[in-house]
């Protein structure tokens, strides 16, 4: 139950992703380096001043491209004061450094604002924190480049969970195909199809994954199609299992009696009585590929930088459990086991619940 | 027996065939592997030199042929010396070869041609990398079946009690891990937070000792099965030493410290192999370096076997001839140990032999993590300076070593089990 329940967060999270994420530009890859590597409950002040050029995207072009850009620039700033001409600011250092600022910096009024320069000092000090001073939350903190660690976590949830589906779907696709094949038609299609299955079956995982994504080039959407390739073997051979069991029964040879054709009995009458089994494997599976996917993006042959994968991030960040922010690496990781321990708990009930085996 | 024995034999052949083809097609889908190692300016002639050395420049389908006829130990040869077929002492190691006609027909040693980078022979390099892997998955699977299978028998035995549930619920954790994020974890645990003694108290552990021995002792005196209560006196035994703690602590508030009894620390680095090289003595053996990577590769198969040995001992108690054992008057722990446990091990053993194989792939996590030479970290290494024939070898090598454990397992089942010879 616990376990329906936090899939069903992890799939509302990765497709409503930029709208509610902190951050919301594309791949939450909003990068600043004073603010680099800063613990958990972060407060920082930005700045924001307006960018050169103004892009409109459409809430759809939001959607597919997982998040817009910001229409402003910002510099997070530790304290400003008004100057007559301008805005003079420290920028934020890190933590530690915080008190002891340094030489402070100067912005023109028109930089900031045209607006600002025709006001007097209160009215600019409303204007400003009306519009361009804003506090912002890291409520986990940020990552190396200054990004926000939450909104890193929440969009690495579309990876792991499209290679899953993708991958599952590619496998049950082939594994129930060939499977029910060499099930029904037995002889030299069983021997061949068992062939291939023991064949692929005797390859690691793994390895093969990586000869496919070898073979076609890194990124994630070859790793879609490698896992999938990779994990049929399996689902065929319970499928075929399962066939072999079932095609012998009489309804079957009724069907046959009636002259259905083959396939006709196959998609009809065959499969919906093995299809099972064929579920709680593609809940295994589902974890599988999951923890594959993360595998090779901490080898760095997965999900490519910036885009952001649980694996790739404790990649980035793994060489810091030596420090305090151990957790930058260790969060990531946390939540790959909670997906892959739900989707094993989801695939343990319903074996119970379907009474398989 | 002899035509079991064969046909398994063949299929087994028939089985490599089709990984050895299979592995060589993905391989060579990905294009012309040359443009990655030149460098940018390099001219036609350099590039066409390289194709030709590794016979890049032939169609598919006549590499396919080569790379059969190099990896199979029984081969054809050119005698023609100018011939890519010629049968070349200094590459191949051939054991023996016979001249037919204007052909050789040779038995050798698999040749898996050599790496891109340092031309060194494919077949040396794994052969230099494989101990270490081995060593590392051995040590692994043999750690997993002792602790596994106490564990799984522990909890079967107390069905649904507190070991039992402990038991389920940290299996699931250890499947559910990981294994680069298992090992990352081990890593900064032992190597690191656990390095030096810890700050933690280690009174609930001396506590729960106590009283777990206690209990042993109890249950020999009365007669009762020997892990009654067990898990609620462990947890007993704990609660009371952190109450000690805490009551000693507020007792003595000026030397807490002489109080506290740390538990020792691991003293374990977090990288490291096999052997270290050391600048007097070569290499020197550190089985020290050998203990948290193998216990990380460990974890996976660990959790499998616990649950493994639970479910099929649960279900081997309930049969008959354990009633009659009961009846007979037998001691429980003869029951278990003689009668029951050697019934309910046999879906064991048949995953653990499914398991050692993929475990020397898993072990390229491991080893990356840890930093351990093995043919993991020579994979990887490999892959990311695009050498093929290394990736690809150590693929086939790990491949067949699965195919051949396949095939003994079949054999033996068959010399244990006589019903395995005809219904296959």
């Amino acid at each position: 139950m616990a376990g329906v329940l936090f899939i069903l967060t992890m799939i509302l999270v990765a497709i409503v992703g930029p709208f509610i994420r902190p951050d919301h530009t594309a791949n939450a890859n909003d990068q600043n380096l004073n603010i680099a590597r800063e613990k958990p409950l972060l407060m920082v002040t930005q700045l924001h001043l307006p960018k050169a050029k103004e892009t409109k995207t459409s809430f759809f072009e939001k959607w597919t491209n997982y998040g817009w850009d910001n229409d402003y620039e910002w510099i997070p700033i530790a304290k400003c004061q008004l100057t007559p001409s301008g805005l003079e600011y420290w920028v934020h250092e890190s933590s530690d450094l915080s008190e002891v600022y340094g030489k402070p910096e100067f912005l023109l009024f028109s930089e900031i604002d045209p607006s600002l320069e025709n006001m007097d000092n209160t009215e600019r000090w409303e204007y400003l924190k009306a519009n361009h001073l804003f506090t912002k939350r890291y409520l986990l903190g940020t990552d190396r480049y200054g990004r926000d660690l939450l909104s890193r976590l929440m969009a690495g949830s579309v990876i792991s969970l499209s290679v899953g589906f993708i991958a599952v779907l590619v496998s049950l696709l082939i594994g129930i195909t060939l499977g029910a094949l060499a099930g029904y038609y037995g002889g030299k299609v069983d021997k061949l199809i068992m062939w291939l299955i023991n064949v692929i079956w005797s390859i690691p995982t793994l390895l093969l994954v990586l000869a496919i994504v070898f073979a076609f080039g890194k990124g994630f959407d070859k790793v879609f199609i490698a896992v999938g390739l990779t994990m049929w073997a399996e689902v065929a051979r319970v499928v075929r299992g399962q066939v072999l069991g079932v095609r012998e029964l009489q309804y079957i040879e009724a069907a046959r009696a009636l002259a259905y054709s083959n396939a006709r009995i196959i998609t009809k009458h065959v499969l919906p009585n093995v299809i099972n089994p064929v579920i709680v494997i593609g809940a295994a599976n589902f974890a599988t590929a999951i923890l594959i996917e993360a595998g090779l993006s901490f080898l760095g042959i997965g999900a490519q930088i910036p885009v952001p994968s649980w694996g790739n991030m404790i990649k980035e960040h793994y060489a810091f459990i030596t420090t305090d922010l151990a957790y930058l690496a260790i969060l990531p990781g946390v939540m790959i086991m909670l997906l892959v321990l739900s989707f094993m708990l989801v695939g343990n009930g319903l074996r119970d619940a379907l009474d398989v085996r | 027996m002899l035509k079991y024995i064969l046909s398994k034999l063949t299929y087994g052949l028939l089985v490599l065939w089709g990984v050895v083809t299979v592995v060589f097609f993905i391989f060579s889908l990905g294009g012309d592997p040359v443009e990655n190692l030149v460098a940018e300016n390099s001219t036609q002639e350099v590039k066409d030199a390289i194709r030709e050395k590794f016979n890049l420049d032939l169609p598919v389908g006549e590499r396919y042929l080569l790379y059969l006829n190099d990896i199979s130990p029984i081969s054809v040869h050119s005698t023609n010396e100018s011939s890519r077929y010629f049968l070349d002492e200094k590459q191949y190691s051939v054991a023996a070869s016979v001249q037919v006609g204007s052909k050789t027909i040779a038995l050798k040693a698999p040749f898996l041609s050599r790496s891109y980078i340092s031309e060194r022979s494919v077949t040396e390099i794994i052969g230099d990398a494989l101990p270490g892997t081995g060593v590392l998955a051995l040590v692994a699977i043999i750690f997993a079946i002792i602790v596994g299978i106490s564990i799984g028998v522990l909890s079967a035995l107390n069905k649904d009690g507190l070991v039992d549930r402990l038991a389920l619920v940290l299996s699931v954790l250890g499947m559910s891990g990981p294994s680069f994020f298992m090992a990352i974890l081990v890593a900064w645990v032992g190597g690191y937070l656990w390095y030096e003694s810890t700050t933690l108290t280690a009174w609930p552990v001396v506590f729960m000792l106590l009283f777990v021995s206690a209990g042993l002792w109890r249950n020999r005196r009365t007669g009762k099965a020997w892990s009654v209560g067990l898990g609620r006196l462990s947890l007993l035994g704990f609660l009371i030493g952190v109450g000690f703690w805490l009551m000693a602590s507020f007792l003595l508030l000026d030397n807490l410290s002489d109080f506290a009894f740390h538990l020792p620390g691991t003293g374990l680095s977090m990288t490291g192999s096999l052997y270290d090289v050391d600048i007097w003595k070569g290499q020197v053996l550190n089985l020290k370096n050998l203990i948290l990577p193998a216990l990380t590769l460990g974890i996976r198969p660990l959790a499998v076997i616990v649950q493994l040995t639970r479910n099929s001992l649960l279900e081997v108690m309930q049969q008959d001839y354990i009633r009659t054992a009961r009846a007979k008057g037998l001691k429980e722990s003869a029951i278990i140990w003689r009668h029951a446990l050697k019934n309910a091990l046999n879906p064991v053993i048949t995953a653990i032999s499914g398991w050692f194989a993929s475990m020397l792939a898993g072990a390229v996590f491991v080893e990356f993590v840890f930093g351990w030479k093995g043919l993991g970290l020579e994979t990887y290494n490999a892959l990311e300076k695009d050498d093929l024939p290394v990736v690809m070898g150590s693929v086939v090598v790990i491949a067949s070593i699965f195919v051949v454990i396949n095939i003994l397992t079949d054999l033996l089942y068959g010399v244990i089990d006589p019903r395995v010879r005809i219904s296959k």
